[in-house]
C-alpha cells in the first residue's frame, strides 16, 4: 500500500518540471497550427501559461514537505531549490514576454522558440533538484542544449550563428570536463548520490589526488556555465550574437540553475574546503576585477552586460566561497545560510535587472534595425522617457545603487561573507562595485544627458512604433521588472517568505 | 593465469579502441573515418564484456554498431561535400593544445595508478539477474533520470530541426503579404 503513495509523493515533488514538459510537448504537437495564421498569436502566450504555470504549481506546493529526497534519493524538494526555482520560473516567464514582442518585431517567431525555453526551464530546475550528481548534469545538458539553440535562433545573422557554434563547442568541452569530474567522485567516493559524497568528503576522500581532481573539475564545469573568469570567453560573443530575447533568458537561466547547483555542491563538499575554497576564491575575485574592467571598455550595451555578467558571477560566487566556511564553528554556518539566502535574492535582483535591460534593447528594435549600442540608447530619456528611465533604473540596479533590488541582493552577500571572516573577498566585492558603477552610470549618462542621435524619426522609427508596442509583451516585461526592482529595493522583506533559504 | 589472460585481453581491447579512434579524428575522408568508428565501438563492446557487463555488450553492438553507426554513415554519404580533404585539420595553437593534453593525460594516468582502488566487492551476477537489476533500477531510483535523459534527447531532436531546416525566405515573404492582401 505504500509504493502508491510513495509514487505520487515524488511525481507531486517534479510536478512543475512535469507541468514544462507538458506545455512544451503540447507547443510542439500544436507546431503546424501555431507556425502561421491566427494560431501563431497562441505560441507565446502557452509559453507564458507554461512557465507561469509551473511556478504556481511550485508555489501551492512550497507549503508542505521539506528536505524530502524523491524517486529514492535521485532528487530532493528543500527551500534552496524551491526559492530558486522560484527565481528561475519568474524570470522565465518575463523571458517569454520579452520574446513576444521581439521575435515578432524581427521576424523570428517559431512557436518552437517558446518549447524549447520550457524545456531549458526544466533542465535548470531539474539541476536545482539534483540530489545525484548525474541528474545534476542531465538537468545542465536539457538546460544548455535549449540554450544553444536559443542563441541561434536568428539563422540568417552569422553573429547569431556564430554564437551558437561558440557556445555549443566550448558549453562541450565544460559538459566534457564536468563528466569527467563526476566520473572521479565516482571513483572516490563509490557513488554519485550528494549524501554518499559528502560522507565520503568527510572521510578525507578531497585530500586524495583524485579527490581534488574531482572537485576542482565539477568547480570547473560548473564556472563555465556561469562565465566566471578564466572560463568567460564565450559569454561576450553569444550575449551579442544570440537575438536579444534569446540573451536575456539565457544570461538569466544559466546563472540562476548552475549558481544554485554550485551552492549545493559546495555545500556539500564543505568538509573538504581547503581544497576548493582558494580555486573559488581565486576565481570570484578575478571575475570581479576582469569582469569590471573589461566592461568599462564596451560601447556595445550587449557587450557591455555580458562582462558586467562576469563581474556578477564574481559576487555571486562569493556566496558560493561562504559554502566552505560551514563547518568553521558558528560564525561560519551562519554564514553559510545567509549566503544561501543572499545569494537567490541577488539573483532574483539580477534577474530582474537584466531581463529589463535586455527588454528596453527589444523594445527599441523593430524589423530592419536591432538596438545594441549605446549610441541606440542616445537621448531616450527625452524621445520616450517611460523606457529610458526605465532602461536607468536597470542600471542603477545593476550597479547596486539603494533604494533598488541590486543593492539589497549585494549587501546581503556582501554580509554573508562578513559574517564568515574573509575580508580580502568583503574588499574586492566593494572596491569592485565601486568601480562598476562607472559604466552603468555612462548609460545613465547617453540616456537622460546626450542629445538623441536620429535627426527626425522616419516613418519606420521607433517615435512612430513605439506607441502600440507598450501595450505587447515587452512592456508588460518591462514595467514588471520596474515595479519589482523598486519594490524589492525598499521592501525586501516582502518576498523573504519565497526566498528564505532554512537549513 | 586468468589475470594474465584478463591484462592480455585489456592490453588488445585498448589497441583496438584506441587506434581506431585516433584515425577517426585523423583521416581526412569522412566516409573512412566513419569505417574507423565500427572497431572503436566493438573495442567498447569488448571492454563490456571484459567486465561482465553481458547487458551491455548487446546493446552497444546493437545501438551503437547497429543503429548509430549506420545512421551517421547515411548522415555522411547525404552530405558528402560538406567537408574539402585538403583542408587544413589543425590550427596555430595545436602544438600548444597537444602539449596540455597530453600533460593532461600523463597526471590524470598517474592519479588513476597510485589511486587505491577498492576492487570488485561483490560479483556482477549472471545475464539473466543483471538485466532484471537494471529494469528494476531503471523504474524506480532511475527513473527520473531516465525520463530526463529522453525529454533532452528531444531537446536534442528539436534543436537538430530548428538549427537545420531549410529555410524559405521568399515563401515567408510571400505568406506574409498573402495575409496582409487578404486582411
Amino acid at each position: 500500500m505504500g509504493a502508491p503513495t510513495q509514487a505520487i509523493r515524488d511525481l507531486s515533488g517534479i510536478l512543475p518540471i512535469l507541468v514544462l514538459w507538458g506545455v512544451a510537448l503540447v507547443i510542439l504537437l500544436g507546431a503546424p497550427l501555431l507556425r502561421r495564421g491566427p494560431g501563431s498569436r497562441l505560441a507565446a502566450p502557452l509559453g507564458g501559461a507554461g512557465a507561469l504555470g509551473a511556478l504556481l504549481v511550485l508555489l501551492r506546493g512550497s507549503s508542505d514537505g521539506f528536505g524530502d529526497t524523491l524517486f529514492a534519493g535521485a532528487a530532493l524538494t528543500d527551500t534552496l531549490y524551491s526559492s530558486g526555482a522560484f527565481v528561475l520560473l519568474l524570470g522565465g516567464f518575463l523571458s517569454v514576454l520579452v520574446a513576444q514582442t521581439y521575435l515578432r518585431s524581427r521576424d523570428l517567431e517559431k512557436p518552437e522558440y517558446y518549447a524549447i525555453m520550457l524545456l531549458s526551464l526544466s533542465g535548470a530546475l531539474l539541476m536545482m533538484q539534483a540530489n545525484d550528481l548525474i541528474v545534476l548534469f542531465l538537468g545542465l545538458e536539457l538546460m544548455s542544449f535549449g540554450l544553444y539553440v536559443l542563441a541561434g535562433f536568428a539563422r540568417t545573422d552569422a553573429k547569431s550563428d556564430e554564437a551558437a557554434l561558440k557556445y555549443f563547442l566550448l558549453g562541450a568541452l565544460a559538459s566534457a570536463l564536468m563528466l569527467y569530474g563526476i566520473m572521479l567522485t565516482y571513483g572516490v567516493a563509490a557513488s554519485t548520490e550528494l549524501s554518499n559524497v559528502q560522507s565520503a568528503v568527510a572521510r578525507g576522500a578531497l585530500k586524495e589526488p583524485m579527490g581534488i581532481a574531482a572537485a576542482l573539475l565539477l568547480v570547473i564545469g560548473l564556472c563555465f556555465k556561469i562565465a566566471a573568469v578564466p572560463f568567460h570567453q564565450w559569454s561576450p560573443d553569444v550575449y551579442e550574437g544570440a537575438p536579444t530575447s534569446a540573451t536575456a533568458f539565457l544570461a538569466t537561466t544559466a546563472k540562476i540553475g548552475a549558481i544554485v547547483a554550485f551552492l549545493r555542491v559546495c555545500d556539500t563538499i564543505a568538509g573538504g574546503y581547503h581544497t576548493w575554497l582558494p580555486a573559488i576564491r581565486a576565481i570570484a575575485i578575478l571575475s570581479m576585477i576582469v569582469g569590471n574592467l573589461i566592461a568599462i571598455a564596451q560601447t556595445n550595451v550587449k557587450r557591455m552586460l555580458a562582462y558586467s555578467g562576469v563581474a556578477h558571477a564574481g559576487y555571486l560566487l562569493v556566496a558560493v566561497a561562504c559554502m566552505g566556511f560551514r563547518l568553521m564553528g558558528t560564525k561560519g554556518t551562519q554564514a553559510s545560510i545567509l549566503a544561501m539566502t543572499g545569494a537567490v535574492f541577488y539573483l532574483l535582483a539580477y534577474a530582474l535587472a537584466l531581463i529589463g535591460a535586455f527588454g528596453v534593447l527589444a523594445y527599441l528594435s523593430s524589423r530592419d534595425k536591432d538596438a545594441q549600442t549605446l549610441n541606440d540608447l542616445r537621448g531616450l530619456a527625452s524621445s520616450q522617457p517611460a523606457v529610458g528611465y526605465a532602461m536607468v533604473l536597470f542600471m542603477l540596479s545593476l550597479a547596486g545603487i539603494p533604494a533598488t533590488a541590486g543593492f539589497i541582493g549585494k549587501w546581503q552577500v556582501f554580509y554573508a561573507v562578513l559574517t564568515g571572516g574573509d575580508v580580502a573577498l568583503a574588499v574586492t566585492m566593494a572596491l569592485t562595485s565601486a568601480m562598476g558603477v562607472y559604466y552603468y552610470l555612462r548609460v545613465v549618462w547617453y540616456i537622460v544627458f546626450e542629445e538623441s542621435a536620429a535627426p527626425k524619426p522616419s516613418p519606420t522609427g521607433h517615435g512612430v512604433e513605439a506607441r502600440p508596442r507598450a501595450m505587447t509583451g515587452v512592456g508588460a516585461a518591462i514595467t514588471i521588472c520596474c515595479i519589482a526592482t523598486i519594490g524589492l529595493g525598499i521592501l525586501p522583506a516582502a518576498i523573504s517568505s519565497f526566498l528564505t533559504v532554512v537549513r | 593465469m586468468t589475470a594474465h589472460l584478463g591484462t592480455i585481453a585489456f592490453v588488445s581491447l585498448t589497441a583496438l579502441t584506441i587506434l581506431p579512434a585516433i584515425m577517426v579524428v585523423s583521416t581526412r575522408n569522412l566516409v573512412h573515418a566513419g569505417f574507423w568508428m565500427l572497431p572503436c565501438l566493438i573495442g567498447v563492446a569488448g571492454f563490456y564484456a571484459l567486465l561482465e557487463a553481458h547487458f551491455f555488450v548487446v546493446v552497444q553492438i546493437l545501438i551503437y554498431i547497429g543503429a548509430i553507426l549506420v545512421l551517421i554513415m547515411f548522415a555522411l554519404m547525404l552530405t558528402r561535400d560538406v567537408m574539402d580533404p585538403k583542408e587544413r585539420q589543425t590550427n596555430a595553437m595545436g602544438v600548444w593544445a597537444g602539449v596540455i593534453c597530453g600533460l593532461g593525460l600523463l597526471a590524470s594516468a598517474h592519479m588513476l595508478f597510485r589511486h587505491p582502488w577498492v576492487g570488485v566487492t561483490s560479483h556482477p551476477g549472471d545475464a539473466h539477474a543483471q538485466t532484471v537489476a537494471l529494469g528494476k533500477a531503471l523504474v524506480t531510483r532511475y527513473a527520473l533520470p531516465f525520463e530526463a535523459a529522453s525529454v533532452l534527447l528531444l531537446a536534442a531532436l528539436i534543436a537538430a530541426i530548428v538549427i537545420a531546416k531549410s529555410m524559405r525566405p521568399p515563401a515567408a515573404s510571400v505568406g506574409c503579404d498573402g495575409e496582409v492582401s487578404g486582411g
